[in-house]
């Protein structure tokens, strides 16, 4: 049996807030294989962007081990873990998370110039062009629509090059068709490349063109399986 | 990250972005480093200064001076000098007359002033003159002056007066002398007078005039005298030596004298005591205004760099290493360290200019050495190049620490409500929500708050710690000046030019028109000691303790015994000797043995305290003139003036007296100590307006930040229909909190320098003086006023940009 790309045993993350523990996940088991493309689904504080952030070790495990590409992370020095985000995870956040002072073909070159691409210059154009945004790349952050934004932190992610795509919902902040191209964008790279994307959304169209859906609920995973049917066209989607 | 200028066009882009604070910042560090380089050079160009002018005017090696009121025949002080086995040493030797008098001389006002003088003649033809006369105005003695009535007028005097350097003053035996310039010696480089002590100052009432050793002998009539020589040793020459060789010769002449170095004349000894000593609180002040600085430039710089830890936090999650994450931040450190450090060495050159210009007026010297301290300068911009970047990676260190969800965090300018603000939380407060705002914001952010308040402490303690010594200094004089004046405020003290009959003297002055009472006193130099503890020069003054016109306030114990070997001696004294009331000290006081006089060295005790802060004067009772051989001698007399009567029109009734040297209040002294403190109080406010610029940028500083990190709240605010000037009121407030609090810590801080500098510094620099620590409620008000409502107020400028907000983009959270 190959090894999975992500794979989570027993993971556990709690809090400490003052006098109570909060527990954000418990005895959670996941396993994520190249190339898939998977939504996390559940209500607000159910835990789904803890557990993005336990796959890309933005934070680390109470309990449990997480383990990328056969690498346990969980156990890893700080050195590692910096490593380890350069050359396998990326990220896209909701709201964004462009650096103001760089334009946007900056912002892009940036994320391939941190992976350790040569031509991070070209890289950066070349992305930009795949989002539709060739044309946007001297313009500041604060000079995009909201939309704009997304597809340049998207453009960024993907300048990485690297094998695990993680988006904690990216189309939060979006309009409907907004949102539709960065889910083709995030398919697509999902297709082409083999790069496991990861999707946290509460909404549960998105989920309709995931190969497999995994659902959250105070922390723990209540449901994990392909989307029966399988995954649905983009251009059915509705919200 | 292999792209350097990447980082480079993304720091200038921050610099773009924020130059108006890195500025301000940079201004603050410059007030800090451009003070500390400025104050910094005082004591070398003071040292420096002092080192050329007596050079330049071959101050005296050694110097032989004849009891006062006595003489020796025209040469036989040189004979003395050429007599002693160390001659060859001696590379030359000058004999000079010095003449207690009282002169009269024409101002700008319509009435001459009248004032007790030295007369001081010295040869004019020598080939290295000793303590050479330099004229600033005017001309300086030459050699056909000898013999004719021309003389050269203290310049400190005569600017203090504001006289020309052409006139005419006459003397109290009715000699007159042409002034041809006004200029100065080395001995008088500071203005000191008998019995003044060493605080300099004197020039308001006191007038030395130089002349030629002819015209001065004229002047007295009779065969020519002289009662001074000053020498001049070779090189190398084992000054202790000669010294004990000429105080054996003066026995064997059977000439009562000292001699003396010049280290131990105190013009020369107060000018480099005093370069040091004030170095010493100059110190102070810069380290102090520096530390102010140097802490708001930290708190400054870390809050800016905390603006930037959430992108800090987007570089983790994207894997950058550390370093690199670091690189940006410290961009920002190196560009408030250049800002800093260049502003800083202009405005130190500035200061220094402006502090050598005090320098010239407070300390004329004939060879001012102000030149540029490289030493100095280089500490204060490695200080002002190392506190930036310093202040800039420990936020960044501590950034790094965090994991890269805790730095990301939106509203990651927040403190997340521990410590302080978690106890915060179990508070109950008055008012509504939005009342309990400011106080909650400073409490959720404690390290935030202190460090603001910390930062304006600082300054507002330098600010409290000058005015705190000026209010110390002017109480101090005001409580003395009490003593003195006390039960008589108008009474005159008539200085007689030797020692005289008591009775005729208090007879001839009792006479005089517009005195209604009169007594007659005896001072004597005298020096204090007791065992373990470092004895002190001073003035006893003996008098009878029955007396009407003035005796000394008991503030302990009781009045010496007639006939008793007991002393009255000051609380700071009696603090110094480590003697109560009761206890035994040893004084050391002139004996009359003939002509001359003899050193005693007797046991008395202490029979009572007096609260005059000045230690140097003691009281005994009249009877104990016999022990110094001056029974019924008297060589002041104390003075009730009639109603109307002023010390000027008794001066110049008894002016023709031959017996009285001066005439004057007897608040006198202080006066001129207030003067000569009121000179070096000139430096402190300047100092102070520099502080109080300090404190000002702070609180614009702070506010700008404190509005920029909380536009999102006041956003929220202004979303939810509070107005614009409520949330203009809520900054307010809450700087009103911070200038409070700050304002605590720097009158707490300023009083903690004062009683310091009182407790440590002052017993060096001013060990006669015992400062009575006082802060007036005017100087608390404008502490408070500048703590307060600069800070308070300081909001109100960023009131433009909380009106131009725009409100829904600055919700988007971000970017």
């Amino acid at each position: 049996m190959e090894e999975p790309l992500i794979e989570l045993a027993g993971v556990a993350r709690r809090y400490d807030m003052g006098e109570v523990t909060v527990t954000a996940l418990e005895q959670v088991d996941l396993r994520i294989d190249r190339g898939e493309f998977a939504v996390v689904l559940g209500p607000s504080g159910s835990g789904k962007t803890t557990l993005l952030n336990m796959i890309g070790a933005l934070d680390s495990p109470t309990e449990g081990q997480v383990r990328i590409d056969g690498q346990d992370i969980s156990r890893a020095s700080r050195a590692e873990l910096f490593a380890f985000r350069r050359q396998t995870v990326s990220f896209i956040f909701q709201t964004f998370n462009l650096f103001p002072a760089l334009t946007a073909l900056e912002n892009v070159e940036f994320g391939a110039d941190v992976s350790g691409h040569g031509e991070a210059r070209a890289i950066a154009r070349e992305t930009l062009d795949r989002v539709g945004l060739g044309r946007r790349g001297g313009h500041f952050p604060h000079e995009l629509s909201g939309g704009e934004q997304q597809r340049v932190a998207i453009a960024r992610a993907l300048a990485t090059r690297n094998p695990i795509l993680l988006a904690d919902e990216p189309t939060g902040e979006l309009d409907f068709r907004t949102g539709v191209q960065i889910l083709e964008l995030l398919h697509e790279q999902s297709h082409t490349e083999e790069t496991a994307v990861l999707i946290v959304t509460h909404n549960r169209e998105i989920a309709r063109v995931a190969h497999r859906v995994i659902e959250l609920s105070s922390g723990r995973i209540v449901s994990d399986a392909p989307n029966p049917g399988g995954p649905a066209d983009i251009a059915e989607l509705h919200w | 990250m292999k792209r350097p200028r990447l980082w480079l066009r993304w720091s200038l882009r921050d610099l773009r972005a924020r130059w108006p604070l890195v500025l301000a910042i940079g201004i603050v560090l410059a007030i800090g480093t451009g003070v500390y380089a400025g104050l910094g050079s005082m004591e070398r160009w003071r040292v420096a200064s002092n080192d050329a002018s007596f050079a330049a005017l071959n101050a005296h090696d050694l110097e032989v001076s004849l009891t006062e009121g006595t003489t020796a025949p025209a040469g036989s002080l040189s004979r003395l000098v050429e007599g002693i086995p160390a001659a060859g040493s001696i590379e030359a030797t000058e004999e000079r007359l010095r003449l207690q008098t009282q002169v009269e001389v024409k101002g700008p006002g319509e009435e001459p002033l009248l004032v007790p003088a030295e007369v001081i003649g010295s040869p004019s033809a020598s080939p290295v003159p000793i303590d050479g006369v330099y004229a600033d105005s005017g001309r300086a003695l030459r050699a056909g002056d000898e013999g004719r009535p021309v003389a050269v007028l203290e310049r400190n005097f005569a600017a203090f007066h504001d006289l020309p350097a052409r006139g005419e003053l006459r003397l109290a035996d009715g000699n007159a002398l042409r002034i041809v310039g006004l200029g100065g010696a080395p001995e008088q480089f500071l203005v000191t007078r008998p019995g003044g002590g060493e605080f300099g100052g004197a020039e308001a009432g006191f007038a030395f005039v130089f002349t030629t050793l002819r015209t001065a002998q004229e002047i007295v009539g009779g065969p020519p005298g002289v009662n001074n020589a000053v020498m001049l040793l070779d090189e190398g020459a084992p000054v202790g030596a000669v010294r004990r060789q000429l105080e054996r010769a003066l026995a064997e002449a059977r000439l009562s004298g000292d001699v003396t170095t010049l280290s131990e004349e105190t013009s020369h000894r107060v000018l480099y005591k005093d370069a040091a000593g004030d170095q010493q609180l100059l110190d102070i002040f810069a380290f102090l205004i520096m530390a102010g600085a140097a802490l708001a430039a930290f708190n400054l710089a870390t809050r800016i760099v905390e603006s930037q830890r959430r992108e800090i936090g987007i570089g983790m999650a994207l894997g950058v290493p550390p370093r690199q994450l670091a690189i940006r931040p410290l961009l920002l450190g190196a560009q408030i360290a250049v800002a800093g450090t260049v502003f800083g060495l202009a405005l130190g050159l500035m200061m220094g200019e402006i502090f050598s210009g005090v320098l010239e007026s407070l300390l004329p010297l004939p060879e001012m050495r102000t030149p540029f301290e490289a030493g100095v300068f280089a500490r204060a911009a490695a200080i002002s190049l190392a506190l930036p970047i310093l202040a800039t990676a420990i936020p960044v260190w501590r950034g790094l620490r965090q994991t890269p969800v805790e730095a990301i965090r939106v509203g990651f300018r927040s403190a997340r409500g521990s410590g302080v603000a978690g106890l915060a939380k179990h508070l109950r407060l008055p008012g509504s929500s939005v009342a309990q705002m400011p106080l909650r914001n400073a409490l959720r952010a404690p390290r935030r708050t202190l460090l603001t308040l910390l930062g304006i402490g600082a300054v507002l303690s330098v600010l409290v710690s000058f005015m705190g010594l000026i209010d110390s200094f002017d109480a101090t004089i005001d409580r003395s000046e009490a003593e003195i004046a006390q039960g008589n405020p108008d009474r005159v003290v008539v200085t007689l030019d030797g020692f005289h009959d008591a009775r005729t003297a208090r007879r001839v002055v009792e006479e005089a028109p517009g005195v209604v009472a009169a007594e007659s006193q005896l001072t004597l130099p005298v020096s204090l000691a007791a065992p373990g503890a470092e004895g002190f020069d001073g003035a006893v003054t003996l008098l009878d303790f029955a007396s009407p016109i003035w005796t000394p306030t008991l503030s302990a114990g009781t009045a010496p015994e007639r006939g008793g070997r007991e002393i009255v001696i000051s609380e700071k004294a009696a603090d110094d000797l480590g003697v109560g009331v009761g206890g035994m000290i040893e004084i050391v006081f002139p004996r009359r043995l003939g002509s001359g006089f003899t050193e005693v060295r007797a046991p008395v005790r202490v029979s009572g305290l007096h609260p005059d802060p000045f230690r140097t004067f003691a009281y005994a009772d009249s009877t104990a003139a016999a022990a110094a051989g001056l029974r019924g001698a008297a060589n002041r007399v104390s003075v009730t003036p009639g109603p109307g009567a002023s010390s000027n029109e008794i001066a110049r009734t008894l002016f023709q007296s031959p017996m009285v040297a001066s005439v004057e209040e007897a608040k006198a002294t202080t006066d001129l100590i207030r003067n000569r403190l009121d000179d070096f109080l000139g430096v402190l406010r300047l100092i102070e307006l520099f502080a109080l610029a300090l404190a000002l940028l702070i609180a614009f500083n702070s506010s700008a930040i404190a509005i920029d990190e909380r536009r999102r709240e006041n956003a929220t605010m202004l979303a939810f229909g509070v107005s614009t000037s409520k949330t203009m009121a809520l900054a307010v407030a809450e700087g009103l909190i911070a200038g409070l609090l700050g304002t605590l810590v720097g009158l707490a801080g300023g009083l903690l320098v004062v009683n310091w500098v009182v407790d440590q510094t002052l017993p060096q620099t001013l060990p006669d003086l015992g400062l009575v620590i006082a802060i007036a409620p005017a100087s608390l008000a404008v502490a408070a006023a500048v703590g307060v409502f600069s800070v308070a107020l300081a909001p109100l400028l960023s009131a433009r940009r909380i009106r131009r907000m725009d409100v829904p983009s600055t919700l988007r959270v971000m970017e």
